[in-house]
């Protein structure tokens, strides 16, 4: 048991000490509520309901629902494109052509804990689109502040 | 404390030196800790993520068991796997491994979608499900034979003594 709390305090003392000397380190205490997650923070991934409105009244942005099917068709943003992270690889096919038409991509699931869309913002920037971005627990922000949907 | 190690070093050596099967069991659990802690070292921002997306931990201790974790994990992998500090080393696999398992069945109950962050933080890592657990599991009761050689050597030995006796009576 001693042993087990000297190694918990070293790795501690290790991670805490290697985060400060690299460049790339991380806040060691950060505000991961749900508010934080919808605004634009971070990497700049994450982008808020009011700035995707905008791209959205400007038609400027396309939409990209990661959640699978059922979800979809039960109700979607407006104009936004199926497109599910677990058979990303078929949907890009498909979906290839209408990507390049609007300046933004945002991605949506639904949930502050899915991950569908971060996973799907990551996969399109891999593939070099600049613009990706994910508005968290989209579907449910989307609908309750009484936007479009279809 | 340097002694206590010392003695529990020798005692190890003693019981355990010319033990294959569990010299073989021990490094490669500690193999497993050392691949599960290299990728999160190097990606500390999507670690923290996947640590947030099990949705266990206050906001706050996110990143910082983030930041702990992996190294945890990297030291206990070297531990096993050069066979000293064993009785520490072996209990901590064995409580982090615990723990995985209770977070992955607390989430499969509440149906999150989320990445395991296993063995690594990249996005098209595989979610975290049945096998998963199953997995964990599995390292678990490696983990238990390690902790019950490592802190009970002498039960061990005269289970070995008799199991030898019948064989030769065999």
């Amino acid at each position: 048991m001693l042993q087990l709390i000297f190694f918990i305090i070293a790795a501690v003392c290790i991670g805490l000490g290697t985060n400060y000397l690299r460049s790339d380190g991380i806040a060691v205490f950060e505000d991961w509520s749900a508010l934080s997650q919808n605004g634009d923070v971070g990497d700049g991934t994450v982008i808020n309901l009011e700035k995707a409105e905008e791209l959205f009244k400007n038609d400027t942005a396309l939409f990209l629902d990661a959640r699978p099917k059922g979800d979809f068709d039960a109700g979607h943003i407006n104009g936004a494109i199926h497109f599910p992270w677990q058979e990303v690889e078929s949907s890009y096919m498909a979906n290839a052509m209408s990507l390049d038409e609007k300046e933004h991509l945002i991605c949506y699931c639904d949930g502050e804990a899915c991950d569908l869309s971060h996973n799907l913002a990551m996969f399109l920037t891999d593939l070099g689109y600049p613009n990706v971005r994910v508005l968290v627990n989209g579907w449910t922000v989307w609908r309750n502040a009484g936007l479009p949907i279809e | 404390m340097a002694a206590f190690f010392s003695k529990t070093g020798k005692r190890l050596r003693k019981y355990h030196g010319s033990s294959m099967i569990f010299v073989g069991l021990r490094v490669f659990l500690g193999a497993v800790f050392v691949y599960a802690g290299y990728d999160k070292i190097l990606h500390p921002q999507q670690f923290s993520l996947a640590v947030f997306q099990y949705q266990l931990l206050p906001d706050g201790l996110v990143n910082f068991v983030a930041l702990a974790l992996p190294w945890l994990e990297l030291l206990i992998g070297v531990l096993l796997i050069v066979g000293v500090w064993m009785p520490g080393a072996a209990l901590t696999a064995f409580s982090l491994l615990c723990a995985f398992i209770i977070a992955l069945v607390i989430n499969g109950i509440r149906g999150l979608d989320v990445h395991c962050g296993c063995f690594s933080t990249e996005a098209t890592a595989s979610s975290a499900g049945v096998g998963t657990i199953l997995r964990d599991v599995a390292f678990l009761l490696i983990a238990l034979v390690i902790v019950v050689a490592t802190l009970y050597p002498e039960k061990l030995r005269r289970w070995r003594q008799t199991q030898e006796r019948r064989n030769e009576t065999v």
